[in-house]
């Protein structure tokens, strides 16, 4: 018998244990909380973070039972959940990078006039990106951060989101689309106000 | 959208170490939550169960609890969807099969998936509520376990400890067992024996809101000849338990 600990066991295998020996559920915390935590805290700053990770572990045990064991890797059914609850706090989310636009670029003192002008565009596109992340629609922003944050693959962001690949693929398309649109220098504003 | 994955990168923040506040949080749910008291269900009397139900048959309980594994999965939403039925049966590395719910919703087709691994199965599938009224098949000596009414009635957790300790001793329960689902152990089945297995699933998922019990199972071993189900009702099924965490735990 394998302990809880092992690498070898998989997530699958903790939860179906975890339905006789609920403590064992745990395993998954010492797993993944750390990755759900930078995942909640840049979409919605340290200050929620910390609770929100708390949350969602709560809501995967208590809903265990459901978890479809043929998937072995539990991370995207956990951050599926951490997905569903930072929708819950879109407004903050949205202030968030709208006060992250407005920050003054950090402004080197010195160094070659290279190294400036390269800070200088990467503080634009950042202020650029912010915008577009809070100008996107829910779904859409839900889906290009989810798989640019995790690398998840079409079918678990599909089935992460609890929605068809085709819509995690058509979000996906339209939101890249926007956020190159607006790197490339055509007015956020405009595009939204045609979305 | 490498500016993306960068912005990203400024963005997240390393975990605190008070996250352990966290852990501890999920440690008290789990330590409050009752564990699985599916085994209270493995035999055909539950402490909720009246004695003149057609489950309880005089003939079944003169033979004395002859294994019928009854558990229950699960009080939980289903935030992903449904299982794919489509998964064809994986042995264990000890021989074992291990069978889920969705298995059991093509009967025929499971019967024929468990004949490929040389496992005879009867499967009977019925909605929650509903069970087999009559016993179908002779029981095997080795299930008669020899418990009487009163200690399958018993709340007292040293003899259920007992009853159970003689139950997993059973033949039927050698060859399928309530773990992971259900898995089915053919080494412990012998030529001429048949699995005879009864699924019956809620059609109705639970909620956390309105919890209830999700499916449950009955199975055993029988030489035949198996006589078709004659579904019954069973109000008992959506019994619950009373959700008080077992002496010890």
């Amino acid at each position: 018998m394998v302990t809880d600990t092992s690498p070898l066991v998989v997530d699958s295998e903790i939860i179906t244990s975890s339905l006789d020996d609920p403590e064992k559920f745990a395993v998954l915390f010492d797993r993944y909380a750390a990755a759900l935590y930078r995942y909640i805290s840049f979409r919605l700053g340290p200050g929620l973070a910390e609770d929100l990770v708390g949350e969602t572990f709560l809501i995967a045990f208590r809903r265990r039972a459901a978890y479809d064991i043929s998937y072995r890797d539990a991370r995207p059914w956990l951050l599926g959940i951490a997905t569903k609850l930072i929708t819950g706090h879109r407004r903050t989310e949205v202030s968030r990078y709208r006060a992250l636009e407005r920050q003054n670029p950090a402004q080197p003192v010195e160094g070659p006039e290279e190294a400036i002008t390269r800070d200088l565009t990467a503080q634009g596109s950042r202020t650029v990106l912010l915008n577009a992340l809070a100008l996107l629609s829910r779904g859409d922003r839900d889906v290009l951060l989810l798989v640019a944050w995790s690398d998840m693959t079409y079918e678990e962001a599909a089935r992460a989101l609890d929605i068809p690949v085709g819509t995690v693929k058509s979000r996906l398309n339209r939101a890249r689309r926007k956020v190159r649109h607006t790197l490339g220098g055509v007015n956020p504003l405009e595009e939204h106000d045609h979305g | 959208m490498d500016e993306l994955k960068t912005l990203i990168g400024e963005l997240e923040h390393e975990p605190p170490h008070s996250l352990a506040r966290q852990r501890l949080r999920l440690a008290q749910e789990t330590t409050a939550a009752p564990r699985d008291r599916g085994w209270r269900r493995l035999l055909p009397f539950g402490r909720h169960t009246r004695l003149d139900q057609p489950l309880l048959s005089g003939r079944r309980l003169a033979m004395g609890a002859a294994v019928a594994a009854v558990i229950t999965a699960g009080v939980a939403v289903p935030l992903l969807g449904d299982a794919d039925p489509a998964y064809a049966l994986t042995k264990n590395q000890d021989g074992s099969i291990n069978l889920k719910v969705y298995d059991f919703r093509d009967p025929e087709h499971l019967e024929k998936e468990l004949a490929d691994w040389g496992v005879p199965a009867d499967i009977t599938y019925l909605p929650l509520g509903k069970s087999c009224g009559n016993n179908r098949a002779p029981f095997l000596k080795g299930d008669d376990f020899g418990a009487t009414k009163e200690e399958l009635l018993s709340s007292d957790a040293a003899v259920q400890a007992r009853v159970r300790e003689r139950l997993e001793k059973s033949i039927s329960f050698q060859a399928i067992r309530p773990r992971d689902g259900i898995t089915i152990y053919p080494r412990h089945i012998k030529p001429g024996q048949i699995a005879m297995i009864e699924v019956m699933e809620n059609p109705v998922t639970p909620t956390v809101e309105r919890p209830g019990v999700a499916w449950q199972f009955s199975g055993r071993l029988t030489t035949g000849p198996i006589e078709p189900c004659k579904v019954v009702a069973d109000p008992e099924a959506h019994h619950i338990g009373d959700a008080t965490p077992p002496p010890g735990s």
